[in-house]
């Protein structure tokens, strides 16, 4: 069963952001408990109040419950998509969600932006490549019609 | 010892030191003497010897103008002969080479005018044969060439539409367009069970 607060995680930066937030958790365990929720409070509210719901539910200990939820977040299988444009918060959301609901395992989205690809995308995922780039539709197309593209250009040129 | 003894040994000992500084003053005055006389020597010998070095190196010079002047003379023997020699070695060639011609000349003129006239006509198609063949190939060639310069300006020009398509392309994909190609994508993906 998934830990509730990684629903807030949809990418690997996130992920690594993430990591980062408990190692500091960890760390504020040896010092006294207003230092503890200094740090706690200090990270993003959504995950903070989710992580202090779960602290106070959780039979473990409050290290042995980050340490869960350390390993848990490394082991979240990644989708690679390479995209042609920055994408905003709300296309992240979008396509994480859709994913989401059309696999069964936790998965993050690791993005990667090349403007090259033009549009589409390119998903690397379970150790396949797919390629759904529109680079790769429009270089397909011009490869298929490269003889009577130029045969049209030659006419042209003939009657100007 | 009373006063006058002491007196009397001062005095004693002042006349010996008197004749001691006498004696080395005599022998100081005879070495210096000496030494002059040495020194004269020394110059005169000197004088002597670079007169004898200046002498040697009068005599070296003349005896190096002369054989300078010698080789000279000799250089304009030489090629006074070596002109001479070249002067009759072509007028000898010239007059070789005017026989040759002649007599090459000869020749030709012999062999043209023993030709029958179906040899003569024989050599006229052969050579208007040849002159097809080459034309023809060199028209092959240049059709080749064409062909290939046409096909390599084709590329260029496929090279450069292959471009601003893909550019053009690019530049009309807005926001809404790009999300619904991933999300296309997506569909085909968790259809080809990629996902």
């Amino acid at each position: 069963m998934s830990s509730p607060v990684l629903s807030f995680i949809k990418t690997t930066q996130e992920q690594r952001l993430f990591a980062d937030e408990l190692a500091s958790l960890k760390n504020a365990l040896y010092q006294d408990q207003a230092h503890f929720d200094e740090v706690l409070y200090g990270l993003r509210p959504q995950i903070a109040k989710a992580l202090a719901t779960e602290l106070s539910a959780s039979s473990d200990s409050r290290e042995d419950y980050l340490n869960g939820l350390l390993e848990e977040l490394q082991r979240i299988q990644t989708i690679g998509l390479t995209l042609a444009f920055e994408p905003s918060n709300a296309t992240i959301n979008k396509i994480y969600d859709w994913i989401a609901s059309h696999t069964t395992t936790p998965t993050l989205i690791d993005i990667d932006v090349n403007p090259r690809i033009l549009g589409g995308v390119i998903i690397v995922s379970k150790g396949t490549y797919s390629d759904f780039s529109v680079k790769k539709m429009v270089d397909h197309y011009l490869s298929e019609h490269k003889t009577d593209i130029i045969q049209n250009l030659n006419t042209n040129k003939r009657i100007s | 010892m009373d006063n006058t003894a002491l007196l009397l040994i001062t005095i004693l000992l002042i006349s010996i030191l008197g004749i001691i500084l006498s004696v080395v003053a005599y022998s100081y005055r005879q070495l210096i003497k000496k030494y002059y006389v040495l020194r004269e020597e020394l110059d005169r010998e000197k004088q002597a010897g670079k007169a004898e070095a200046d002498k040697i190196i009068t005599e070296a010079e003349v005896r190096a103008k002369e054989i300078i002047a010698e080789g000279t003379v000799f250089n304009q023997k030489l090629q006074e002969n070596l002109g001479e020699e070249l002067k009759n070695a072509s007028a000898a060639q010239a007059e070789n080479y005017q026989v040759i011609l002649k007599t090459a000349q000869d020749e030709v003129v012999k062999i043209v005018s023993s030709m029958s006239e179906s040899v003569k006509s024989q050599i006229l198609q052969e050579f208007k044969s040849f002159t097809a063949e080459a034309t023809t190939q060199v028209q092959k060639e240049l059709q080749a060439y064409k062909a290939e310069a046409g096909k390599r300006v084709d590329e260029s020009i496929f090279e450069v539409v292959s471009k601003v398509t893909r550019e053009a392309i690019g530049k009309s994909l807005d926001l809404s367009d790009q999300e619904e190609l991933i999300m296309s994508a997506l569909e085909k993906a968790k259809a080809e069970n990629s996902l």
